[in-house]
């Protein structure tokens, strides 16, 4: 059990500590308002130039964050999907606006009590190395992904309790309970299919690349350099580049430098740099709102903050709008839920902002507390951009209530293992990635259990809204059940959620068919430059 | 020559038979008249170097400052006002203020005690690793000498910058381990310059004759050789402390070094490059503070190098 408990563990501080960067994780899944966009650049969100995709073209971006390793089942990571999706298709894949769309299984469906998934697979795929894809490759791959020592994927897969082969185009995922929050793990790095030829040969994944998607890996440097080719027998025949490049840069100075050199044809940026740019003719930006949000993340069994009087006051103390204007130029949004207005789980029928900057508020609810002055500790991610000017001015905000917080600054790729796994600290400002399904921020930050809830404390009505909402199959009852979630959330100051940056992203002219992602992973399967 | 060891231990020799501790003739006199004119000599040499003088000048400008910070400062150097942020040089903010629209010549004011505070620190530790096994390395020579030239010769192998990073990176950032990284990365440094100047001095005919009566190896040490390795030391301090402050800002500017709100130098330019194409000015103060007092240690270094020296080597001024 102790082992049991502690691999467990590391899955998950791997995987909570993927959320914590700042390019975040996510995905969204199944139907519903997918206006989560909120562009406030350019028109649409598609590349710079409406010319003709060059083929023969080669598309090179900037991304801030190096692919932790390239074995799809280990990577610890979740920005490392950006270098594994061009390689690796999913059984199911995500819209830029985080819609579940048709990738290696064309249909799926729920069996009525919600404890069977029935996945119909498409037709005609083979993997880069000529094997078919089949059902026992697929039963294959969500075995590997269970079982394999080091998965960084068998959390997601709690849920499926064994894969059957129906026949060679349909596979019968059996689940443990109804589990809709399943498909947005199959739309992620759980769903990713690699060639059964090359799991049954020993092949090294994390030297080379297998599976189905529409490159094919030509060289990999470790934190530098990832370097693909068009693989010409991909199912879907949209025009993309024949060669595409994804460059490392951590600091986004040197990647808007990179852009400006011609070195790469596309990135994104700090919301700083945005004036930069914005009279920069040879420069085309367009901003996206993520479901990445910056937050603070209490510990709700420490330093009275189990007090909702506390949790309150915490956050009417805090100048968000303030920190936004200031700190992140504007390019935000300000709001109480974990999820961006627009987004299907996000609450329209309450107040975007609940606690609004009061400090004579804050003191009052602190004075009926009982606890009007109290000290925090504050974990911070050393290193990154953005996070030590809001450590800051949290910190002279809370000091104005008669809370003194202390900053400690901790490598970004430790906090999820201090915070949530060894519990040293009271608070921890960092950015949430985002989930592929609402339920899993609901199940990680919301209940009892969840590891990413390092006091345990929530409401009865939480728990319950999260098990309503994996076992409801209708998206539209399901939706009800999201909401309300994401209401009992805010209002219970069950996540105090600071901003959602809008990320600003920049392509030269010559980009044809870029689109940012509401997951924060852009994907690269339509784009490549102009003639 | 013969060997000090079996000098100290001879029987019937107690340890504190240094003819001259207690000899009060005229002798004593004359040395003490020899230490005021080389004193006198030095301050000659030094106030005939108006660079050196003025960096001198300078530093002490820049100390009485940093201690008299929290009187001169305009502003706390903490507020924050987050409507006037990013802001050029005012009537109001003389430097400007930065990206949480706190006063930017406050928060020099203040960094300067601690940049000063740092670069001391880092100094003092490095001395006190370096020193002591330098005398002795230089003293006994043989298999200690070997044995600490050894250990100096690896610990200098290393790129000084990338081992304080390592050092930090395993102790976790803040202000103290990044000024104790940069201590043991300078003490080599202060142990082969103390090495070498022993190394000359435990030659000199002074300290023969001291051996030659029997003074105990500690109070040779003390009396004889100190006093005559002091000049470089001293050099070699100045010159450091500019290192370590360079050292400082490095460390703080990569977010290793002083940890917020507290600010350096190092660190306030480390935030402000986020915010060079708004604020230059953020850089540019910080870096002018910086470039202008590791230049002065290093004026003050040379002019120090050349007021010392000995008369044979001096030009006769």
């Amino acid at each position: 059990m102790a082992i049991h408990r502690s691999g467990r563990l590391a899955t998950w501080g791997v995987a909570v500590a993927a959320g914590l960067l700042v390019a975040a994780c996510g995905g969204a899944d199944t139907t519903g308002g997918a206006q989560a966009g909120g562009s406030g650049g350019s028109a649409g969100s598609t590349g710079g130039s409406t010319a003709a995709l060059d083929t023969e073209s080669t598309f090179r971006y900037g991304y801030p964050i190096t692919v932790s390793r390239l074995d799809p089942h280990k990577a610890s990571i979740s920005q490392d999907a950006t270098t594994l999706f061009p390689a690796y298709d999913r059984l199911l894949h995500v819209s830029s606006e985080g819609e579940l769309v048709a990738g290696l299984a064309e249909k799926w469906s729920f069996s009525p009590d919600g404890k069977q998934l029935t996945l119909n697979l498409r037709q005609g795929v083979t993997f880069h190395d000529g094997t078919p894809l089949d059902a026992a490759a697929v039963k294959a791959n969500i075995d590997r992904a269970k079982g394999v020592q080091g998965s960084s994927v068998a959390t997601d897969l709690r849920s499926v309790t064994a894969a059957t082969v129906v026949d060679p185009a349909t596979v019968r995922l059996d689940l443990a309970q109804a589990d809709v929050a399943l498909l947005g793990a199959l739309a992620d790095r759980a769903g990713i299919q690699v060639s059964p030829k090359a799991l049954a040969d020993g092949t090294n994944l994390d030297e080379k690349m297998v599976g189905a998607g529409p490159y094919k890996l030509v060289s990999h440097v470790p934190g530098s350099l990832t370097s693909f080719e068009r693989y010409d027998g991909h199912w879907d025949a949209t025009p993309r580049a024949k060669r595409l490049e994804i460059r490392v840069y951590a600091d986004s100075v040197a990647r808007l430098n990179a852009l400006r050199t011609g070195q790469i044809d596309a990135t994104s940026l700090s919301q700083n740099q945005v004036s930069e740019v914005q009279n920069d003719p040879a420069v085309k930006m367009t901003f996206k709102t993520e479901l990445a949000y910056l937050y603070v993340v209490q510990n709700r069994a420490r330093a009275g903050q189990g007090d909702l009087k506390v949790r309150q006051a915490m956050l009417h103390a805090i100048d968000r709008e303030g920190i936004c204007k200031a700190i992140l130029f504007g390019y935000c949004e300000v709001t109480d839920q974990p999820f961006p207005p627009g987004y299907k789980a996000f609450n329209p029928d309450i107040p975007k902002v609940l606690y609004p900057y009061d400090v004579e508020k804050a003191k009052q609810l602190l004075a009926e507390a009982g606890t009007p002055s109290f000290s925090v500790t504050m974990l911070t991610p050393a290193g990154l951009p953005i996070f030590p000017e809001v450590a800051e001015a949290i910190q002279a905000q809370w000091k104005a209530v008669g809370i003194t917080s202390s900053i400690q600054p901790a490598e970004p790729s430790k906090l999820g293992e201090l915070m949530f796994a060894q519990k040293s600290a009271d608070t921890m400002l960092a950015t949430w990635g985002g989930r592929p399904d609402p339920s899993i921020t609901f199940a990680q930050r919301g209940t009892a259990a969840g590891f990413a809830n390092p006091g345990g404390v929530t409401t009865p009505k939480m728990e319950d809204l999260w098990k309503r909402s994996v076992a409801e199959t209708d998206p539209v009852k399901r939706q009800v059940i999201l909401r309300e979630g994401s209401k009992e959330m805010a209002e219970q100051v069950l996540e105090m959620v600071l901003a959602f940056p809008k990320v600003p992203y920049v392509m030269s002219d010559k980009v044809v068919g870029f689109t940012p992602y509401l997951s924060s992973k852009p994907e690269f399967r339509t784009v490549g430059l102009s003639k | 020559m013969t060997d000090t060891g079996s000098l100290e231990q001879r029987p019937g020799r107690p340890l504190e038979a240094d003819p001259w501790s207690t000899f009060t003739g005229p002798a004593v006199a004359a040395d003490q008249v020899v230490a005021v004119t080389s004193f006198r000599r030095f301050l000659r040499r030094f106030a005939g170097q108006p660079m050196a003088v003025g960096a001198l000048a300078v530093l002490v400008v820049l100390v009485l400052a940093a201690i008299a910070a929290p009187r001169i400062a305009p502003f706390d150097p903490l507020a924050q006002d987050l409507q006037d942020t990013l802001q050029g040089p005012t009537s109001e903010h003389w430097l400007g203020t930065d990206e949480l629209g706190r006063d930017v010549l406050s928060r020099m004011l203040f960094a300067a005690r601690v940049s000063l505070v740092a670069a001391a620190q880092a100094v003092l530790l490095a001395i006190a690793l370096g020193v002591l096994p330098g005398l002795m390395a230089g003293f006994l020579r043989g298999w200690v000498d070997a044995v600490i030239s050894r250990i100096t010769d690896a610990v200098m192998s290393f790129p000084p910058l990338l081992l304080a990073i390592a050092i930090v990176g395993v102790f976790g950032p803040s202000l103290t381990n990044a000024m104790l990284a940069v201590g043991v990365i300078f003490a080599p440094r202060f142990l082969r310059v103390t090495r070498g100047a022993v190394l000359a001095a435990r030659e000199e005919t002074f300290v023969e004759a001291s051996r030659s009566i029997g003074t105990p190896v500690l109070r040779i040490i003390a009396t004889r050789i100190l006093p005559n390795i002091l000049s470089p030391l001293l050099v070699q301090t100045s010159l450091a402390l500019g290192f370590a402050m360079l050292a400082e800002a490095s460390l703080s500017f990569l977010g290793l070094g002083v940890q917020p709100p507290d600010a350096s130098w190092g660190a306030m330019i480390g935030r402000a490059y986020r915010f060079l194409a708004q604020t230059p000015t953020l850089v540019v103060f910080p870096g002018i503070a910086i470039a202008v007092c590791v230049l002065a240690f290093n004026i003050l270094g040379d002019g120090l190098r050349d007021s010392f020296g000995r008369d044979t080597r001096g030009a006769g001024r």
